[in-house]
């Protein structure tokens, strides 16, 4: 207990942190949102005018301890851009890049863990070389590149789907969970790819202990000591990976999202970026970090569960 | 039976009845006001500087607007001023006192009337200076508002404006209305349904309009942020209808479902100089580089030799000013040039950092076609690719330049949007120009009742411009609208204007 107490204190020493050098940041980069705002019609005077309303006249410190204490309470301020809470901005968004992740966590579970039994299971034969070789090719593709050939494959060539065509989950869901499915599958390839390896060579590392032979001597077939021992022990390494991966996803839809013209969180942290809607970008950037914190500390939780050595 | 003679002259018939059905089809769905069906546009970026029509500054949030507000005055496609909310005008003979009829059974979007109190309340929001400039400036000319009667305003001026009539363009809202900048109300003949940030934004053909109902019944704007995928969410069919694509992509376009409208942008592209830092203080060192500059190679490069040549800061829509003799003040003369850097002080040349923003591809081939042009004078220019945010910062509000290749565009259609930005003391004077000529010349132009004389004062504004090289006149873009060929109707502005209401569908 006193060590979920230590994980959680941490936790929000991560985000503290993560919070504090994005506000920093910005103070260092060029341009500032009421000039970005004005546009070409931007004076002098309306831009210092424009600024004190918006508080960014007032010191550094100032500005960030107040930022902090409204997202404390749960208030993460309104855009500058949009003049709508970036609250209600991020809950628009935020179904997108959850059910992609979803998809793509789903798909990376399926794909792998069958086969990485299957080449475990033919471990050293043909077939396990060949799988293991196109694994390999597979993990070194970026998913944003398999994102740009999947477009032309299956959207220009089969015409399987509409380029582009994004469709709004608010219209119709099998439409959109359908459009979706495409760049889920793009970021799950390479996860993919990975979590073979990693299992196979997990199961085979605990096919060799002696906790194995003991099983078989007692009587066990082959597909028994695979999935009630075996696979149980092989299965925590994979656990860690598989937490830091779906922190990954949502951190990594950023680039798929370039691709396929998915307007999700990832389009919205970029123009905020290139707005310096600080509001925005601020709540979107805690929020991915609070995800990977998340994550771990799930994580950890659940290795802890499943492994009682690990304290 | 048939015989084949019967047959023909049957099929001529029938071809003629088809005809006529075809063309009855075409201007009966143009005549007869909405029809169902979306259309689908793409736009390059969100309107992400809000929707308060007093209070946005982009140009491509108020070409959107343009369809869900009007003003007391709107453009026409030729850039006439034509009445709009009021019916009709009258200024007193000294040009102080504008007279407005308001037109009666105008209706906002959220079905109430609009009212003289609506219009009195619109132009004293705009005109509010306590703050310091006004939301217009041109309303800080205003000495009152007064409504006479409930269809009937006066203003008055403090000094006469023959421009003053542009600026009531300006968008009238209710009153009633206590949040502009999310509660979106106006006249327009469409009116805001909603929105999705980055994903779209929704507009519906409004029913009461006053005029010349839209024909169109569902407009969804687009987003579409990677310019690279404009052909293909056109082809893929996401979007049936998308603005400003290049030269490329037109052709590309080829034998598709669309066909390619050209215009212009309507824009003065220039390499802007800043007058006040070394070397480019020096009027001569100014002209060395309009005579190593030629902007018809830059026009082949960039657009395949389309475009319009510039030489002065005012575009060729704009006939009445429009001056094309400018254009001739600097033809190419290397060896002129190059006695001018010698006069200046520079026999050697010189190098110089160009400030690009990075999102407009056309000034980054502009910048990189110069730079080559400048080496034959040994000027070396050195490209530097900003974010427009930095660009807006550091080198429109901060000045902190030494060159700049963009485009400038009027925010009304009047002479003095274009040329009131230098004079020496503007606030949007970037380039830091400073002329005692050019300052008395726009102070005459602005202070006459008589248009010969002011037509003539810009005129010597411009040549001003030309002759003191004030900047390096380029061109004015063209630009190319894709469009689905069921679809008709489009119309160019010769400002940032687009009319949604004028599309219609050419078949069912």
């Amino acid at each position: 207990m006193k060590q979920v107490f230590k994980k959680i204190i941490s936790m929000f020493a991560t985000l503290l942190i993560v919070s504090a050098v994005v506000f920093a940041a910005f103070e260092i980069i060029p341009g500032d949102p009421a000039t970005s705002k004005l546009g070409s019609n931007a004076t002098a005077e309306a831009v210092a005018r424009l600024r004190a309303q918006m508080g960014l006249d007032r010191p550094f410190i100032v500005r960030f301890l107040s930022w902090l204490g409204d997202m404390l309470k749960g208030d993460m301020g309104i855009s500058y851009s949009y003049n709508m809470k970036v609250s209600s901005m991020i809950v628009d968004k935020l179904p997108i890049t959850l059910v992609m992740t979803a998809i793509s966590m789903i798909l990376t579970l399926v794909i792998s863990v069958p086969t990485a039994i299957f080449l475990a299971k033919y471990a050293k034969s043909g077939i396990d070389r060949t799988g293991q070789i196109m694994n390999q090719a597979l993990m070194a593709v970026p998913s944003f590149f398999l994102g740009i050939l999947m477009t032309w494959l299956f959207g220009m060539v089969f015409k399987w789907f509409r380029p582009g065509g994004f469709i709004s989950y608010r219209k119709n869901v099998a439409g959109f969970v359908g459009y979706l499915f495409w760049p889920s599958l793009a970021i799950a390839i390479p996860k993919c790819a990975m979590s073979i390896k990693l299992l196979r060579s997990a199961i085979l590392s605990e096919a060799d202990k002696e906790y194995v032979r003991t099983a078989y001597s007692r009587g066990n077939s082959t597909m028994e000591v695979l999935y009630r021992h075996v696979l149980k022990n092989a299965l925590v390494p994979l656990i860690t990976f598989w937490g830091m991966t779906v922190a990954d996803m949502i951190a990594g839809s950023i680039v798929i999202e370039q691709v396929f013209n998915i307007p999700g969180l990832g389009r919205m942290l970029l123009t905020s970026i290139s707005n310096r809607d600080y509001p925005v970008v601020e709540a979107v950037i805690v929020l991915i970090a609070f995800v990977v914190v998340l994550m771990n500390f799930i994580v950890d939780l659940i290795c802890r569960k499943v492994d009682p050595r690990i304290k | 039976m048939m015989t084949f003679k019967k047959l023909f002259r049957k099929g001529i018939a029938l071809m003629l009845v088809t005809m006529a059905v075809a063309l009855s089809g075409c201007s009966g769905d143009k005549a007869e006001g909405t029809s169902d069906g979306t259309i689908t546009i793409g736009i390059p970026q969100d309107l992400e500087d809000g929707l308060d029509p007093h209070k946005v500054s982009a140009a491509g949030t108020k070409e959107i607007l343009f369809n869900i507000f009007e003003g007391l005055v709107k453009y026409d496609e030729f850039g006439n001023l034509i009445p709009a909310l009021a019916q009709k005008y009258e200024i007193s003979e000294d040009g102080l006192t504008y007279r407005f009829s308001l037109r009666s059974g105008v209706k906002f979007h959220d079905g109430s009337d609009m009212s003289a109190d609506d219009v009195v309340y619109s132009i004293e929001r705009c005109a509010d200076a306590t703050a310091g400039e006004p939301l217009v400036p041109a309303f800080s000319n205003i000495a009152s508002v007064v409504k006479e009667d409930n269809s009937t305003v006066v203003i008055t001026l403090n000094a006469a404006d023959t421009e003053f009539l542009a600026s009531l363009t300006t968008a009238v809202i209710p009153k009633s209305n206590d949040d502009p900048a999310t509660k979106v109300i106006g006249t327009g003949p469409y009116r805001y349904v909603g929105r999705s940030p980055q994903e779209s934004i929704e507009l519906e053909a409004f029913d009461k309009y006053w005029g010349n109902k839209a024909h169109i019944k569902n407009v969804v704007l687009k987003i579409v942020a990677n310019p690279d995928a404009i052909v293909m969410e056109l082809t893929g069919g996401s979007i049936d209808m998308i603005c400003r694509i290049t030269d490329t992509q037109a052709e590309e376009l080829k034998g598709s479902d669309f066909k390619v409208l050209e215009g212009t942008m309507n824009l003065v592209q220039a390499m802007y100089l800043n007058n006040a830092v070394k070397p480019f203080d020096d009027v001569k060192v100014r002209q060395a580089l309009c005579y190593a500059i030629d902007p018809q190679e830059i026009m082949d490069f960039v657009s395949g030799g389309k475009g319009t040549e510039v030489g002065s800061s005012m575009f060729p829509a704009f006939g009445k000013y429009y001056d094309e003799s400018l254009n001739h003040v600097y033809d190419r003369d290397i060896d002129k040039a190059k006695a001018l850097l010698k006069e200046a002080g520079y026999p050697d040349g010189f190098s110089f950092t160009v400030s690009v923003p990075s999102n407009y591809q056309q000034h980054i081939s502009t910048a990189e076609v110069i730079s080559e042009q400048l080496k034959a004078i040994g000027v070396d220019a050195k490209i530097s690719l900003i974010e427009w945010d930095s660009w807006l910062s550091d080198v429109y509000v901060g000045r902190n330049f030494e060159a700049t290749v963009v485009g400038v565009d009027a925010s009304t259609l009047t002479a003095r949007a274009m040329l009131e930005r230098f004079v020496s003391d503007s606030g949007k004077n970037f380039v830091n120009f400073s002329s005692a000529a050019y300052d008395e010349a726009f102070k005459k132009a602005i202070g006459t009742v008589n248009d010969g004389i002011q037509t003539e004062s810009y005129k010597e504004c411009l040549s001003i411009l030309a002759n003191e090289a004030a900047n390096v006149y380029i061109q004015d873009l063209p630009t190319f609208v894709a469009i689905r060929n069921n679809i008709d109707g489009y119309k160019f502005y010769p400002l940032y204007v687009q009319d949604l209401a004028s599309l219609y569908f050419t078949e069912k």
